[in-house]
C-alpha cells in the first residue's frame, strides 16, 4: 500500500475514535448515550441516516448484487426507500416524537403490551446481531482484498475501532463519527465514478459497453421470472412492505431522529437523507457496473467493489475510497450495537425486570454494548458460507418486517387494533414467513404474503380481544389535528 | 402464483408513476403543523411537503431514464 493511504487511514482512524472520546463528556445517563440528550441538528441526523443504511443494505453486497443484475440493484435506493422515507418524515417520526419514546419496540409495548415490547426487542436484537456479523465480515473481505490481511485480523481492528468510540459517546459520537463518514464515502464515490467513466472512454461508452454484455443490466425493472430481482416482488414486497417497515420501524435507523433537538429536524433529517439516498447508487450500484465493463477478474460479485477500488483510484484516492468502504460499514456497526443495546436494556431488562435508571441503564448499555459487538464479530467468520451477504441481509429482513409492519399500521392510524391481537399476529406471522421462506419462494414474496396475512390477522383477531381504553391511546394514534383525540365511544 | 411470472414488465413502470403520485397527494394530506409546530421559524423552505414533491420529481426522471 502506498504510504499516502497509509497516512489518510492513520488520520482516519485517529479522528474518529477522538472524536467519539470527546463527545463522551457530554454523556451521564442513559438518555444522553441512547438519544443524545435530544440535541442533534438535522443535517447531522440525515447523513448519519445514510451511513446506517448504506452499510445497512451493504456496501459490498449491493456491488456485488449491480455486477449480477445490473441498476435493478437500485430499485432498494428508489423505489425501495423514497416512498417509505416520505412516510416516516411526515407521519411516523412526528408520532414517536410525540409519543416520547426511545425506541420502536417501546412505541409498540405502549400502543398494544409489554409482551410485544419484549418480542418486539427481541426479535430485532437477534437480526442485528446478525447484521453486525455481516458488516464485520464485509470489511475483513475489504482488508483481505486490499491489504492481504487474514480474516481474523480485519475482524479484531474493526472491532477494536468502532467499540472504542461506540462504547464512550453512545449516539452522539456515533452520529458525528457517521456524518464524518458518509462526507468521505461521496467523496470516494464521486471519485470512482468520474475515473471509472474516464477509463471507460466517457458516459456513453460506457453505457453501450455494459448494455453490448449485459442487455438487461440498464433496466430498472427486470421481469417478473428474474430469480433475483422479479418486478412484481421489487413492487409488492421491496417498495410496500420491507422499504416502510425499515424506514418507519426500524431501530437503528430511527434511533438518532428520536435524538434530534426538535421535532422538525427529526422530520427534516429524515427527508435530507432521501436525497442523498437518491444518489446512493453512484455509491454502491456503479462500482459493480464498472467491474463489469472493466472485466474485472474476481472470484465472485461481493469482490468488485474492492477490485474497483484497488484497480481503478490512484494512490491518495484509493486510500479515501478504502476508508469510505470501511466507516461505511463501521457506520452499520456503530448504529447496531447501539440501538441494540437499548432495546435490551430498556425494552427487555427493563420491562421484565421492571427497572428504569437512567444512570444504571448507562453503565448496563455500556456492558452490552461490548457484548453485543464481540458476539457480532464472534458470528462473522460463518457468514462467508452463506452465499452473498446482501440476499442474506435481507432474507433474515423479510421473515418478520411484514408483521411488524402490520402492527405498526394498524397501531398508528386504528384505535381498532388490540394488545392480544398484536401479539398473536407477531407470532403467527413471523411463523409463516419462515414456512415461506423455507418452501422455496422469493423473500420478497414471503415478505408481501406475510404483511397481507398480518394486516387481515390483526383486523379480524381484535373484533373478539380486548382493546386499551382510549385514555391509554393518548399520543399513539396519528391524527390530522396532530394528537390523538380520545374517542368517545368504541362501537 | 405462476401467473404473477408473465406480467409484463411495463406495468412496473406504470405502478411506479401511479405509485409516487400517490405519495405527492398524500404529503399534502398532511397538514404543515404537525412537523412545522417547534421548527425554528415558520419559513417557507422549511416546509418539507415541497422537499417531498421536488424529490418525487427526481424520482420519476430517474424512472424513465432507466425504464
Amino acid at each position: 500500500m502506498h504510504p499516502l493511504d497509509l497516512s489518510i487511514i492513520a488520520v482516519y482512524l485517529a479522528a474518529v475514535v477522538i472524536m467519539g472520546f470527546r463527545l463522551s463528556r457530554r454523556v451521564h445517563d442513559a438518555h444522553d448515550y441512547f438519544l443524545a440528550g435530544r440535541s442533534l441538528p438535522w443535517i447531522i441526523i440525515g447523513l448519519s441516516i445514510i451511513g446506517t443504511n448504506v452499510s445497512a443494505e451493504g456496501y459490498v453486497g449491493a456491488s456485488g448484487g449491480a455486477y449480477n443484475s445490473g441498476i435493478a440493484q437500485a430499485n432498494f435506493e428508489w423505489i425501495g426507500a423514497i416512498p417509505a422515507m416520505i412516510l416516516a418524515s411526515l407521519v411516523f417520526i412526528p408520532l414517536y416524537w410525540r409519543a416520547g419514546v426511545y425506541s420502536i419496540p417501546e412505541y409498540l409495548g405502549r400502543r398494544y403490551s409489554p409482551a410485544v415490547r419484549v418480542l418486539a426487542a427481541a426479535i430485532a436484537s437477534t437480526f442485528a446481531i446478525f447484521a453486525i456479523g455481516v458488516s464485520f465480515w464485509a470489511i475483513a473481505l475489504t482488508l483481505e482484498t486490499y491489504l492481504d490481511w487474514p480474516i481474523w485480523l480485519g475482524i479484531v481492528v474493526t472491532g477494536t475501532v468502532v467499540g472504542l468510540y461506540s462504547i464512550s459517546g453512545g449516539l452522539a459520537a456515533i452520529t458525528f463519527t457517521d456524518a464524518l463518514q458518509v462526507v468521505i464515502m461521496f467523496s470516494g464515490g464521486a471519485a470512482i465514478v468520474a475515473l471509472g467513466v474516464d477509463d471507460a472512454g466517457g458516459l456513453g461508452e460506457f453505457g453501450r459497453t455494459l448494455v453490448r454484455e449485459n442487455p438487461t443490466h440498464l433496466q430498472a425493472y427486470l421481469p417478473a421470472d428474474h430469480p433475483d430481482f422479479p418486478w412484481p416482488g421489487v413492487i409488492l414486497g421491496l417498495a410496500i412492505v420491507l422499504s416502510p417497515a425499515y424506514w418507519c420501524g426500524g431501530q437503528a435507523i430511527l434511533q438518532r431522529t428520536l435524538g434530534a433537538r426538535s421535532q422538525w429536524d427529526a422530520s427534516a433529517s429524515m427527508m435530507f437523507a432521501a436525497f442523498a439516498k437518491t444518489l446512493v447508487p453512484l455509491l454502491i450500484v456503479f462500482p459493480g457496473l464498472l467491474a463489469l465493463v472493466m472485466h474485472a477478474d474476481i472470484e465472485y460479485p461481493d469482490m468488485a467493489l474492492p477490485w474497483v477500488v484497488k484497480n481503478v483510484l490512484p494512490p491518495g484516492l484509493s486510500g479515501l475510497m478504502f476508508i469510505a468502504i470501511i466507516a461505511a460499514l463501521q457506520s452499520t456497526i456503530d448504529s447496531a450495537i447501539n440501538a441494540t443495546a437499548l432495546m435490551v436494556t430498556r425494552d427487555i431488562r427493563g420491562v421484565l425486570l421492571k427497572r428504569a435508571d437512567p444512570v444504571a441503564d448507562l453503565k448496563v448499555g455500556r456492558w452490552l454494548t461490548l457484548i453485543i459487538l464481540l458476539g457480532g464479530m464472534g458470528f462473522a467468520p460463518y457468514v462467508g458460507e452463506m452465499g452473498g451477504i446482501y440476499i442474506f441481509i435481507q432474507s433474515l429482513l423479510s421473515l418478520f418486517q411484514g408483521p411488524m409492519l402490520a402492527l405498526l399500521v394498524l397501531g398508528a392510524f386504528t384505535r381498532h387494533a388490540t394488545p392480544a391481537a398484536g401479539l398473536i399476529t407477531l407470532v403467527s406471522g413471523v411463523a409463516l414467513s419462515a414456512l415461506l421462506m423455507s418452501s422455496g419462494l422469493n423473500m420478497l414474496y414471503v415478505a408481501f404474503l406475510s404483511f397481507c396475512y398480518a394486516m387481515g390477522a390483526l383486523w379480524l383477531t381484535s373484533y373478539w380481544t380486548q382493546p386499551l381504553p382510549d385514555s391509554a391511546l393518548a399520543g399513539l394514534i396519528y391524527r390530522r389535528s396532530g394528537v390523538a383525540v380520545p374517542r368517545t365511544a368504541r362501537p | 402464483m405462476a401467473w404473477i411470472y408473465e406480467l409484463p414488465v411495463w406495468w412496473a413502470n406504470v405502478i411506479t408513476v401511479v405509485l409516487f403520485g400517490c405519495v405527492a397527494v398524500g404529503c399534502f394530506a398532511v397538514p404543515s403543523h404537525v412537523f412545522m409546530n417547534d421548527a425554528p421559524d415558520q419559513a417557507r423552505w422549511r416546509d418539507i411537503r415541497w422537499w417531498a414533491l421536488v424529490l418525487i420529481a427526481a424520482q420519476l426522471g430517474i424512472y424513465s431514464l432507466f425504464s
